[in-house]
């Protein structure tokens, strides 16, 4: 084996092997993987919830452009074809047949759900009472409210658990179906059996209300009827496919121009196409790595990996630019290794510190981007020069060494000029302070259009985001239940008091053991409750026997075996305890949504006065926020260690401080530019900056280290501006490019990468040596 | 001779104008009578005879109506209670018990199924009663009755039919049959003998 076929051997083997680790490895697209890691129990409730909660398996239908009565005809025929189908748990539209289910649950169960069954509920003179306020209700003009359940239900139980349920905000009706005031949009809400991260399931889902819709609107005659969908999934979705399509349009033409700059300086296919090699392989070596580190990638971690080890393009193109004519590789090598290596060891440094920056799609993104630079870098060194190409000297080498500026300064006073800059850039960020959007809504790549169409349809079903929210915990089920019962007192004289506007909880549709038996209780045994039934039929207006029903449905639920949560499956009761009833840590935990909070103090104080202990008030808004800042603080903070290794790596390599000055200059320079230019333009920086900032330190230390090396002659000195120049021509380009994204976390990171870029070239000039 | 003359002549003067206005009885002019009715308010009696009931329960009150979409019951006997529809709003308030209720007409169709027919009538909206019925009319200018056979199928479950009774554009009688078997008759008296 010669010298030459060994590192290609080599690499085609590990190539090899990282294509069959690749093959064999879960992609997946859950979006959630970009939600930090929490640290307070509360947080990562909020997490889990956000990941996959019920709330994350809504989904939220409109139909509009169509006459009023057209709209409930389709709405109730969509309805009818999503029915019973696997992929939804539940459909609603508001029509009273699908509402049949949770009316037969509530009054089925009424004797357990009824808050009005205490002791002596159901005594004779507790019954005469009932009998006559039955009457004057059957009399009264609402009469034929009353009729149908009077005979099973004389004491009103049914109508007792409705009334709690009517303080919820609910959707106007029009004709049975759910539908807005001004009878424009029909509504659906729908829950889908597929988690919200989910994307591949939630997109299938999105096609079959589309599918069902366009037969529904031939089944009604109403061709010009549209179909609005929104939700968290349909963002995530929407989201995926905007990256996606970006992504796929955006870096084709950044592909072509870079292969056409390549062609054009390099004037040879075999350079063009070696020089996609090293980020090639990088880029298989980063999906294998982190397929075997998580066991699965994420679509995302792909998409932006690649652009994060873009700089890998660079490596073969400081290779190619560097070769004079008829020089032998090796001894190509020999010269910018040195050089290329430290550049790599900066840009993995600083990567590196994603890997512990707690969002696992982040820490996927720093793993990838370091195993790929260092896979990229190893070929560039040991695959690229073994491969024998026809080594023209680059077109356009004095033209481009002409055109980069030669400062005539000496070194320290151009050090100071930087210094200054980055100072004057420093006072910028001062004054546009606060520098950070911690607005989590913020990291939602959906356009303005759709965060309107989903408050409007969420505001027409009266389903406003829940901010505050009262949490109560237990070691089990039951446990969590009690305490969401002993936590609702407190909350009632809250209400009282018109300190809040109402609440929900978990415990109105599946009350703890504790409280079913107690209620339980309140039934008498048979015979005594016919007895007194009687005596106080006798008395009233009713005829005798009428309430056999009753009698009937006491005894029944005097042995009914306790309710249980699987029986709440298919109503609207159960998605609610599905959303307020949830397992997290080993835990159960009862979420109690608080609505019109006017005084948030006053819930706060009340709930940890009389509240059972360990009772929370949440205010997700502020608790999502501050998750945001305390992620970023985090991450600063691996940063900033990130920032001591590269100084560190700077030292042990140069071992001049005034060197370490003379390459970190303008790589804090650059920084300081594009942070200061993006505030300045009224841009708060987010998580997605500082992974562009990340990519700047990168490219940028490539730049400066390249331009701080002392050239053996002025070929050289040439050469080296040369590659420079055009490795930051490229990368300003490409990433330009991705600022014209309409995704708003691309065009983030597009146009800070580019400016970073451009400003780390220009001010790595400042700092070369060789003067001529 | 002389008084037969004039009797005659009276009675022709007195029967011909009431015969001139006395269009033939069809749905068009007598919901145009009806909608020329304007705001106003009636007493009612009211008996319910009911499967469940030894004995039929009655009720008396007023009624009263503005166009377009409010009606009001105003039971005064046997106790004060009083039931309010505007457009789809319902308020029903028992001054006794000091309770009241607040509903959405479209949600309850027990109770829509005799709103809408009372409502549409005093209203004269032929359209209106034809979205909720099937509408029938019988009987003569100065006796009408109005079928009213619910269409919708969750009304037509409770309610059987409404039958609306009056003369001219007065209203006089309405009668509620319930599916159940139960059955209401509401009579109407002007309060002021007003034409």
């Amino acid at each position: 084996m010669s010298a030459r076929r060994g590192p290609l051997l080599a690499w085609l083997a590990f190539v090899a092997a990282c294509a069959i680790v690749a093959a064999h490895a879960r992609f997946t697209a859950d979006m959630s993987a970009f939600l930090p890691e929490a640290a307070t129990p509360a947080q990562r409730l909020l997490v889990g919830e956000l990941r996959e909660g019920v709330a994350s398996r809504l989904l939220l239908v409109g139909i509009e452009d169509a006459e009023p009565d057209k709209l409930a005809a389709l709405s109730r025929a969509l309805a009818k074809r999503l029915q019973g189908r696997a992929e939804f748990v539940y459909v609603a539209n508001g029509d009273a047949a699908l509402a049949g289910a949770d009316r037969d649950f509530l009054f089925s169960h009424r004797y357990v759900l009824s808050p009005g069954m205490t002791p002596g509920h159901f005594d004779r003179g507790s019954l005469a009472a009932a009998l006559e306020r039955g009457y004057e209700a059957f009399a009264s003009p609402a009469g034929a409210l009353v009729r149908r359940y009077l005979p099973a239900d004389p004491t009103g139980e049914f109508l007792r658990v409705l009334a709690g349920l009517e303080g919820e905000a609910r959707p106007p009706t029009y004709l049975g179906v759910w539908m807005s005031g001004d009878r424009r949009t029909a509504l659906l809400l729908l829950q889908t059996a597929a988690p919200g991260f989910d994307l591949d399931a939630q997109q299938a889902n999105l096609a079959l209300v589309q599918d069902a819709f366009i037969a529904a609107r031939d089944e009604v005659g109403a061709s010009v009827a549209s179909l609005e969908r929104s939700g968290p999934a349909v963002f995530a979705v929407r989201s995926r496919e905007a990256i996606r399509g970006d992504v796929r349009r955006l870096s084709t033409i950044a592909t072509v121009i870079v292969a056409g700059m390549l062609l054009l300086a390099f004037r040879s296919i075999a350079v063009l196409g070696l020089a996609f090699v090293p980020v090639a392989t990088g880029a298989f070596a980063g999906v294998a790595a982190v397929a075997l580190g998580f066991g699965y990638v994420h679509g995302i971690t792909l998409g932006f990996g690649v652009v994060l080890i873009g700089e890998a393009i660079d490596y073969a193109i400081y290779f190619y630019a560097q070769r004079s004519g008829g020089e032998p590789a090796a001894a190509s090598f020999a010269r910018i290794w040195p050089t290329l290596r430290l550049g790599l060891a900066v840009s993995v440094a600083s990567y590196s510190a994603m890997i512990f920056a707690g969002f696992p799609g982040l820490a996927q993104l720093g793993l990838f981007a370091v195993v790929g630079l260092a896979a990229a870098a190893a070929v560039t060194r040991w695959v690229l020069p073994g491969i024998p190409v026809r080594a023209a000297a680059p077109a356009g080498v004095d033209f481009v060494a002409r055109l980069v500026p030669r400062w005539r300064w000496p070194l320290k006073r151009r050090l100071a000029a930087l210094g200054i800059l980055t100072a004057l850039c420093a006072v910028v960020i001062w004054f546009e302070r606060p520098i950070w959007d911690d607005d989590l809504g913020r990291l939602n790549p959906v356009g303005a259009a759709e965060q309107a169409l989903d408050k409007r349809l969420r505001d027409a079903l009266g389903a406003p985001d829940a901010r505050w929210l009262v949490v109560v915990s237990g070691a089990t089920e039951d446990a969590a239940l009690e305490a969401a019962e002993a936590v609702a007192r407190p909350l009632a004289a809250l209400v009282e008091a018109k300190a809040i506007g109402g609440y929900d909880s978990p415990a109105v549709y599946l009350p703890s053991a504790r409280t079913q038996a107690a209620r339980r209780a309140a039934l008498p045994d048979d015979a005594t409750l016919r007895a007194d039934l009687a005596a106080a039929v006798a008395a009233s207006p009713f005829k005798p026997d009428l309430f056999e029903p009753f009698a009937r449905d006491v005894a029944a639920a005097r042995v009914a075996p306790p309710l249980e949560r699987s029986r709440l499956a298919g109503t609207a009761f159960g998605l609610k305890t599905d959303a307020l009833l949830v397992r997290r840590d080993g835990r159960w935990h009862a979420l109690l949504p608080v609505r019109g909070v006017a005084d948030p103090a006053a819930l706060a104080a009340r709930i940890a006065a009389d509240g059972p202990a360990g009772a929370a008030v949440l205010d997700i808004r502020a608790e999502s926020t501050r998750l945001l800042a305390s992620y970023r603080e985090r991450a600063l903070v691996l940063w900033g260690v990130g920032l001591a290794i590269i100084v560190a790596l700077l030292a042990i390599h140069l071992r001049s401080a005034l060197r370490v000055a003379q390459v970190l200059a303008p790589i804090a320079g650059a920084v300081a530019v594009a942070a200061a230019t993006l505030l300045a333009a009224g841009t708060k920086l987010t998580l997605f900056h500082l992974v562009a900032l990340l990519l700047v330190v990168g490219v940028g230390s490539n730049y400066a280290l390249f331009f701080e090396r002392e050239p053996s002659d002025e070929d050289e000195r040439r050469h080296t501006v040369f590659a420079v120049a055009f490795c930051a021509a490229t990368t300003t380009l490409a990433f330009g490019l991705l600022a014209w994204s309409q995704v708003p976390v691309l065009k983030m990171i597009g146009g800070t990468a580019a400016i970073g870029a451009a400003v780390g070239l220009g001010l790595a000039t400042l700092i070369a040596r060789g003067r001529g | 001779m002389r008084a037969v003359a004039i009797g005659v002549v009276l009675a022709v003067l007195a029967a011909s104008p009431a015969r001139a206005a006395d269009p033939p009885l069809a749905l068009a002019p007598l919901m145009a009578a009806l909608a020329a009715n304007g705001p106003g308010t009636v007493r009612f009696a009211e008996t319910k005879t009911s499967v469940l009931l030894k004995a039929p329960a009655e009720s008396s009150g007023t009624l009263t109506y503005a166009a377009p979409s409010r009606l009001e019951k105003h039971t005064l006997a046997p106790r004060d209670e009083r039931f309010a529809v505007d457009g789809d709003a319902v308020v029903i308030e028992n001054a006794a018990r000091q309770s009241r209720i607040e509903l959405r007409l479209s949600e309850y169709p027990a109770i829509r199924a005799f709103v809408e027919s009372i409502r549409g009538t005093l209203a004269g909206d032929l359209a209106a009663l034809r979205r909720y019925y099937r509408v029938d009319l019988e009987g003569t200018w100065s006796d009408w009755r109005l079928h009213l056979l619910p269409s919708d199928p969750q009304m037509a479950e409770l309610v059987q039919k409404v039958l609306i009774g009056g003369a001219g554009g007065e209203v006089r009688r309405i009668e509620i049959f319930e599916a159940s078997g139960d059955r209401s008759v509401m009579t109407i008296t002007k309060p002021k003998d007003r034409g």
